[in-house]
């Protein structure tokens, strides 16, 4: 698959995660429970798209969540860039074949990501013990989706073996 | 896949590259909020037409459910709703009565009519995808005169402000938002104080002195000094109050009066 396609797909994927997360499970589920399916994507670059495309496409993806949730650009986008970069310099030493690694896997990217987030957005928070809380909480369900998000981008998304 | 050392660096500085860049467009945009704004209105107007087929299948599935449910329970519901009919028809004329006098007082104080506002109703399209944020999409934007600021209501009170507008769509920040902060005021003691979002059901109000007589169960309106809501709206009721033996303020947790997991149409004030 060259550049432009793979760039279009990650695009149109990002698109419909948009409109899934916010059209369909937000009404759903209950806040607290809210998954993450873009770190997902980032999470499968990081293993499948180990070079400078996979990391640009997840700064892309950052940058389109920081548009759809946040009132700034920028804190999902770094977020991204590092959970990217951490695992891509270590995805030939971490086993995510199996499902459990993987939800092991995610569930600490989620939490990861959360605090880059938060460190990133607040300066002060009402309530630290909800926040960590609800980052445990989302952590866990992001992790549970991963398993069927990988298996979707394995087959739409094809990268050559590990 | 092991990655060479060259990869391994290369990676790292581009890496070092986007984060810094995130960083600088995050202040750029916590000073100027155009190019949000802008990127707003690109992806919104893409997404627009999805949502609104979206909404339309959950809107379809929740009528068509609610009707089937709803129907067991109509007779007693139907029998609960006279009685309450003929309760408030009582309290209308009451009211009326009041108003009227009301009305006549205020000429003889000579004081100054409340700025009247324009209504636009509104459907809600989507959600904010993260579970971080509390925004909702609605389906007005530019095209019907709708200005980032606008202040939203639904039936039962405030709801929050518009924060991003493209020409068919509008981002609203709903009161509950960690971000959102409305001036208001308590009804029985006429305290006033900032409503801040808590991330979850629950609002915090802020900088209420001691000493005033609050109770749960309060109704807090707003204040109208914030330049952005009208004097007077509903906002919650005192749901908890947490006495802080030291220090100026009180804590007291508010219960929205909307149930924002319920929300379908809202309203947006427009100053006439």
């Amino acid at each position: 698959m060259n550049i432009i396609k793979k760039f279009l797909l990650i695009i149109i994927l990002a698109l419909v995660i948009l409109f899934l997360q916010g059209g369909i499970l937000k009404p759903l589920l209950p806040n607290i429970l809210m998954p993450n399916l873009f770190l997902i994507i980032v999470i499968y670059l990081s293993f499948y798209e180990t070079n400078v495309l996979g990391l640009i496409f997840s700064f892309v993806l950052g940058l389109l969540y920081d548009i759809s949730t946040s009132t700034l650009l920028g804190p999902y986008a770094a977020s991204f860039v590092t959970i990217y970069t951490l695992f891509a310099i270590f995805s030939g030493r971490i086993f995510i074949d199996t499902t459990i690694s993987l939800i092991i896997i995610t569930a600490i990217s989620s939490i990861i990501c959360d605090i880059i987030y938060m460190i990133l957005i607040f300066t002060f928070l009402p309530d630290k013990n909800n926040i960590s809380f609800e980052i445990l909480l989302g952590s866990i369900s992001t992790a549970i989706i991963s398993p069927i998000m990988i298996y979707i981008l394995k087959k739409y998304y094809p990268i050559k073996n590990r | 896949m092991k990655l060479t050392y060259s990869k391994r660096i290369q990676i790292s500085l581009c890496s070092l590259i986007l984060f810094l860049s995130s960083i600088i467009l995050l202040h750029h945009t916590s000073k100027d909020k155009t190019l949000i704004e802008y990127s707003y209105n690109v992806l919104y107007e893409v997404l627009y037409p999805f949502q609104n087929i979206s909404n339309n299948i959950v809107n379809f599935f929740n009528n068509t459910i609610d009707k089937y449910i709803y129907l067991v329970n109509l007779k007693e519901e139907n029998k609960s709703l006279k009685f309450k009919i003929a309760r408030l028809e009582k309290r209308n004329l009451k009211l009326h009565e009041e108003k009227y006098e009301n009305r006549k007082l205020k000429r003889l104080l000579k004081i100054k009519r409340k700025v009247n506002y324009a209504q636009i109703g509104a459907e809600i399209i989507g959600y904010n995808p993260s579970k971080w944020g509390q925004s909702i999409i609605i389906n007005r934007g530019k095209i019907d005169n709708i200005k980032v600021g606008d202040p939203v209501i639904s039936h039962e009170g405030v709801v929050g402000q518009v924060i991003n507008v493209s020409p068919n769509t509008s981002k609203v920040l709903i009161l509950i938002d960690r971000t959102s902060a409305i001036d208001v005021f308590l009804q029985q003691s006429r305290a006033r104080g900032v409503i801040i979002g808590g991330g979850n059901e629950l609002c915090q109000l802020k900088y209420i002195l001691k000493n005033n007589d609050t109770k749960i169960g309060d109704k807090v309106l707003t204040s109208g000094l914030d330049g952005i809501f009208p004097k007077g709206l509903l906002v919650g009721h005192v749901a908890d109050l947490s006495p802080i033996p030291s220090g100026l303020f009180d804590t007291i947790k508010v219960m929205p009066i909307v149930d924002f997991t319920k929300l379908e149409f809202v309203t947006v004030l427009k100053l006439k």
